[in-house]
């Protein structure tokens, strides 16, 4: 009796052993996160190598990838290996038509990386022709993330009408494809688009929207207030000096808190603006000067002596500016990075 | 009628071994436990239950087709219950054939129940099935059908684990066989080109048989695809089966 108690004893210490060394494991491998696509295969190669689990393995690497999304969503927001993940699922298993479209989403929501939003969305049409979300999703790209750059309505509505000729497609795509056809009204199609989804029975998806919204509303908020100072101008003559003095003036609307974090600030050039919004255009913008650099070291073969190199070469017609009125870029020419 | 007998036997004693029992009560784990997977990956749970519901149906098949398969003739000459069959007024390859008809009907009785248990089931979580569904299924009978006869192969040549060492690393390349095919340019005019691309039609195509992407999507799969997919899977099949009959006639017992 006394010796089957020891080694029960014994078994759980080994067993709790065992625990915390999976819990070291975590910490190593909570460092090294997302990099495991680097020691996968090529991605045609690992379609052969499944023995014949291209499906389980799609499958498994889209969990992986809802999890990474969600780590990086919580953390540092940079979605350095989401295209490569997505690309590896398509590749396995090119028929599912959710990881083009959430990826193609998350591809141009969160990394604000159109190209490659719209690139895995364009392969899923391809793959997918009977599918009518995947142009639809690459309607919205055009419509909302490239709503500035010429072409983009056309191209939106081309999308839009393409998802209208597919069956199953539902009525709204069809209004919305006629509408864009009249006059634009992009703010109630963002609004609309983040509504739908924040119904959506999937955590990750509600978050995703809940914090759209939100931007949504601090954008609405923020115009309001310019609308204010705008309304101060007229009255006084003069921008505000501060949002006292405009609070002061009776004409500036009950000020919002913002559930992100962020605050409401004048700028010396006499418009309200919002951190938690020139943040998140700071990341984006950030996102795409790191990919110019990487880029033109790759073709270089080092780093370039200044930002104004990148245009010189040809890489971007010109520099994305700080979204701080009073900041700049600041670049360190000896180890690529910017900030 | 010979024939008839022992597969008759060979699936009565098949269907009494253990291994079958442990194998199916882990596919029915497996694709009983598919539906945690999809609770975290946006709306994907019935894509991921036909996922892996098929692709349980397949590897365990598989497994039930290498473990029971390699072991057959060594199990009659273990037992010496061999050359009470051999003293009878019989052929070899009826003895061959006989073996190999018992250890399909019992593959056939596995997956079909598989099916229906994978199809209730995702019918239960509100799921439908599309017809390329059951022609994956059909499709990956075709598949066990042509490792049955290929596990018989190696039970009439080798030792059990041995065959079953070999027969599953076929099964393993057999679905990587198109990488001999599409060969890059630097192996054009080489010799090493032409054996390989002899490999890639010795070595059994299994990728053929695989439908589960279009399955677990709902997509339309072509009837002439199926249909030569079946014929390749029957022609293998009988080669395999002939080699097996040849074998095991020379096989000193």
């Amino acid at each position: 009796m006394t010796r089957r108690i020891i080694a029960a004893v014994c078994a759980f210490a080994v067993f709790l052993g065992a625990v915390a060394a999976q819990r070291q494991v975590n910490a190593v491998r909570a460092a090294e996160q997302g990099e495991e696509i680097l020691f996968l295969p090529n991605q045609k190669l690992l379609n052969h190598f499944t023995g014949g689990m291209n499906n389980v393995v799609a499958d498994l690497l889209w969990l992986r990838c809802i999890q990474y999304i969600a780590t990086e969503s919580k953390g540092e927001r940079n979605f350095t290996w989401l295209n490569q993940m997505l690309n590896t699922v398509v590749q396995l298993d090119p028929y599912f038509g959710d990881a083009y479209r959430y990826g193609g989403m998350f591809l141009a929501a969160l990394k604000a990386d159109d190209d490659a939003g719209i690139a895995l969305l364009e392969q899923g049409v391809i793959a997918n022709p009977r599918n009518h979300q995947l142009p639809y999703e690459l309607a919205m790209i055009f419509l909302l993330n490239r709503k500035d750059e010429p072409g983009s309505k056309e191209r939106a509505t081309h999308y839009l009408s393409m998802a209208a000729a597919i069956d199953g497609c539902p009525e709204f795509v069809r209004e919305l494809a006629t509408q864009l056809q009249g006059q634009y009204n992009l703010a109630d199609v963002e609004l609309a688009m983040w509504n739908r989804m924040v119904d959506s029975d999937d955590k990750l998806l509600r978050e995703v929207a809940q914090r759209k919204l939100i931007e949504i509303d601090i954008r609405a908020h923020t115009e309001q207030l310019n609308q204010a100072v705008l309304a101060f101008n007229q009255r006084a003559g003069r921008f505000p000096e501060s949002i006292q003095e405009l609070a002061g003036a009776g004409i500036m609307p009950i000020p919002m808190n913002d559930p992100l974090g962020g605050t409401f600030f004048l700028g010396e050039d006499g418009v309200m603006r919002n951190t938690t919004l020139l943040d998140e255009e700071k990341k984006n913008r950030l996102k795409v000067l790191n990919n110019l650099l990487k880029s033109y070291k790759n073709k270089e073969d080092g780093w370039p002596p200044n930002l104004d190199a990148l245009v010189a070469k040809g890489l971007i017609a010109q520099l994305p500016d700080h979204p701080y009125p009073d900041q700049t870029w600041r670049y360190d020419a000896a180890t690529g990075s910017v900030e | 009628m010979r024939i008839f007998t022992i597969a008759q036997n060979t699936f009565r004693e098949s269907i009494r071994d253990k291994v079958l029992y442990v194998l199916l009560f882990f596919a029915a784990v497996t694709i009983f436990g598919s539906k945690a997977l999809g609770w975290i990956s946006i709306g994907q749970d019935i894509k991921i239950v036909k996922d892996i519901a098929l692709s349980a149906t397949s590897i365990f098949g598989i497994l039930i087709a290498i473990f029971v398969g390699t072991s057959l003739i060594y199990k009659e000459i273990d037992k010496r219950t061999l050359y009470t069959i051999l003293a009878q007024p019989m052929q070899r390859y009826e003895f061959i054939l006989g073996k190999y008809l018992g250890l399909v009907a019992l593959l056939a009785v596995v997956t079909v129940t598989m099916t229906v248990v994978s199809s209730v089931y995702i019918l239960l979580l509100g799921g439908t099935l599309h017809l390329t569904f059951f022609l994956a299924i059909l499709l990956i009978y075709a598949k066990l059908m042509l490792i049955t006869a290929f596990a018989v192969l190696m039970s009439s040549l080798t030792s059990p684990i041995l065959g079953a060492i070999i027969v599953f690393s076929v099964a393993v390349f057999g679905h990587a066989t198109e990488v001999f095919r599409d060969l890059p340019p630097q192996f054009d005019g080489t010799s090493a080109k032409a054996l390989l691309e002899a490999a890639y039609y010795v070595i059994p195509n299994l990728s053929n048989f695989d439908l589960t992407r279009e399955a677990a999507n709902g997509i339309d799969v072509s009837g002439a695809y199926v249909v030569w997919v079946l014929v390749y899977g029957l022609m293998y099949t009988m080669t395999l089966l002939i080699l097996a009959a040849l074998a095991f006639q020379e096989k000193d017992v």
